[in-house]
């Protein structure tokens, strides 16, 4: 159901994307584990009273008390999910969106490789890339733990809380895919795919800075990581089994519905 | 002779009189066939339903008794295709974009690929967005026939080439049909159509007009066409 020769053309497109991502990800882990330092913390706590509502927004909020509840205050609220989100834009762009928009879908479909293979080549891509993603800051953000403050990272946690991150990185990924699969023309992809994970994320946002409109985080797909829990040792089966059943509807029904729509290529 | 390409009272709806409309027509095992009209006819739309990228609203559409959309990845592997707007992948030079396509099209040997390279002259070492309108046409034809294809579909395969091309592509259309490969060639240079075609069609407004046996009358078919044209104007007025 895949295709070998597709699926090394998405690593080449893909790849320049990925390392730009992963550098300014990797880059934000270590200087936020390096700040893990009781004067930096000072600062922070001092940012934090000085300006609530801007530091609440990025969901930075609370006091650490280890290194894991520190990394998850100061990248879980806003690096880890904008670049991330970021990535999947320009990914799904140049995994499908950008063949049908250009009309060069229509090479790949004249090669006797069905419709569902060729989507399904891109929706592997797609899932392999944030695996690859999420799994290279995982390593370095645990290098730099180890590195900087042997013995005061939480592994497991850490894992966990990565894996979940995983989890809700792919439903966005799966939001865009299915807009892509949809649309016929880039300006729609990025309104519809790129906009609504953006819209989720600014609800998130607003709702962090609390009162009435904390509400709105009902409507947001960022509520299901529990970050701060999963910092503290609480589990998240029930968000994860949601999570990743809402990833696998949204890529069945992009798959579904790309092998039955028209194509003006 | 049986038929290859096979559409029944096929209609595909755009509205404003655009799209093609109770289109039937069919053409032979080894035939050429022409299929010729004015700009938005309903050319691209026939072959985008050939091509199954897009579905009729009704009638049906089969190549080789397959129906071109659900079995478009059966048909896909023995037919060629050059499409009227090429686009290609815009980091690619010449060549690894017809080595991608030649694995995507399972193809073993680059033999053939290489032959029409240089029968066309083709240097494909230069990235392609960077070609000009020939050469680009170039690596379409050679992506179209490069894997021996038992049914081929081109759609104006010979914009942009200069007139020696023209000729050499004449040339490869006779040697393919003498091989008994069938062809749908849209065109609006007649010239190459008469050289070639065994029967003409002409579309108007997304309707057939008029299926022309090309080789029983040396007719003009300029004329034949321009009648066809201007027929159209007169019912403006």
């Amino acid at each position: 159901m895949i295709s070998i020769t597709l699926l090394k053309r998405d690593i080449k497109t893909c790849i320049k994307p990925f390392l730009l991502v992963f550098a300014v990800i990797c880059m934000y882990t270590v200087i936020i584990v390096y700040m893990y330092d009781p004067d930096f913390a000072e600062m922070l706590e001092e940012y934090q009273q000085k300006m609530p509502e801007v530091m609440a927004a990025m969901g930075m909020t609370g006091i650490a008390s280890s290194l894991i509840e520190w990394m998850q205050i100061y990248l879980y609220g806003f690096i880890m999910m904008l670049f991330p989100l970021i990535f999947i834009i320009v990914m799904v762009q140049k995994l499908v969106m950008g063949y049908i928009d250009s009309g060069s879908m229509a090479n790949l479909l004249a090669t006797g490789n069905s419709r569902g293979e060729i989507i399904c080549t891109q929706a592997f891509s797609a899932v392999l890339w944030m695996v690859l993603l999420m799994g290279a800051v995982t390593v370095a953000g645990i290098f730099s733990g180890m590195w900087l403050f042997p013995g005061e990272l939480n592994v497991e946690r850490y894992l966990i809380l990565n894996i979940s991150t995983l989890f809700l990185q792919l439903v966005v990924a799966g939001i865009s895919f299915l807009c892509a699969c949809v649309c016929s023309e880039a300006r729609h992809y990025y309104t519809v795919g790129a906009g609504l994970p953006l819209l989720f994320f600014l609800m998130q946002m607003i709702s962090n800075m609390g009162e009435k409109l904390e509400n709105l985080k009902y409507f947001t797909i960022y509520t299901l990581l529990p970050a701060d829990k999963i910092a503290a040792g609480k589990g998240c089966m029930i968000q994860n089994l949601v999570l990743l059943f809402l990833a696998m509807v949204l890529f069945g029904s992009g798959i579904w519905w790309f092998q039955r729509r028209d194509l003006g290529i | 002779m049986s038929d290859a390409i096979e559409l029944q009272h096929v209609t595909k709806d755009y509205g404003d009189g655009k799209g093609v409309f109770d289109l039937s027509f069919t053409v032979k095992e080894g035939e050429v066939f022409g299929y010729l009209g004015p700009n938005g006819a309903g050319k691209t739309t026939t072959i985008r339903q050939l091509m199954g990228f897009i579905r009729p609203q009704s009638g049906s559409c089969q190549i080789f008794g397959m129906d071109c959309f659900r079995q478009a990845d059966q048909i896909q592997r023995r037919n060629g295709y050059l499409a009227g707007e090429l686009t290609f992948p815009e980091d690619m030079t010449g060549r690894q974009f017809l080595k991608f396509m030649a694995d995507l099209k399972g193809l073993k040997k680059y033999a053939r690929m290489e032959e029409l390279m240089e029968r066309f002259e083709l240097d494909p070492r230069g990235k392609i967005h960077k070609m000009s309108k020939g050469t680009k046409q170039k690596v379409g034809i050679v992506n179209a026939f490069m894997h021996e294809p038992r049914t081929i579909i081109l759609d104006e395969p010979t914009s942009g080439l200069d007139p020696l091309m023209r000729n050499r592509f004449v040339k490869l259309i006779l040697e393919e049909k003498k091989k008994g490969t069938t062809i749908l060639l849209c065109s609006h240079i007649l010239e190459e159509v008469q050289k070639t075609c065994d029967r003409t069609a002409i579309l108007r407004a997304g309707k057939l007009v008029a299926v022309e046996n090309l080789s029983d009358k040396r007719q003009n078919l300029e004329e034949l066409f321009l009648h066809f044209y201007e027929e159209e104007g007169e019912e403006e007025k």
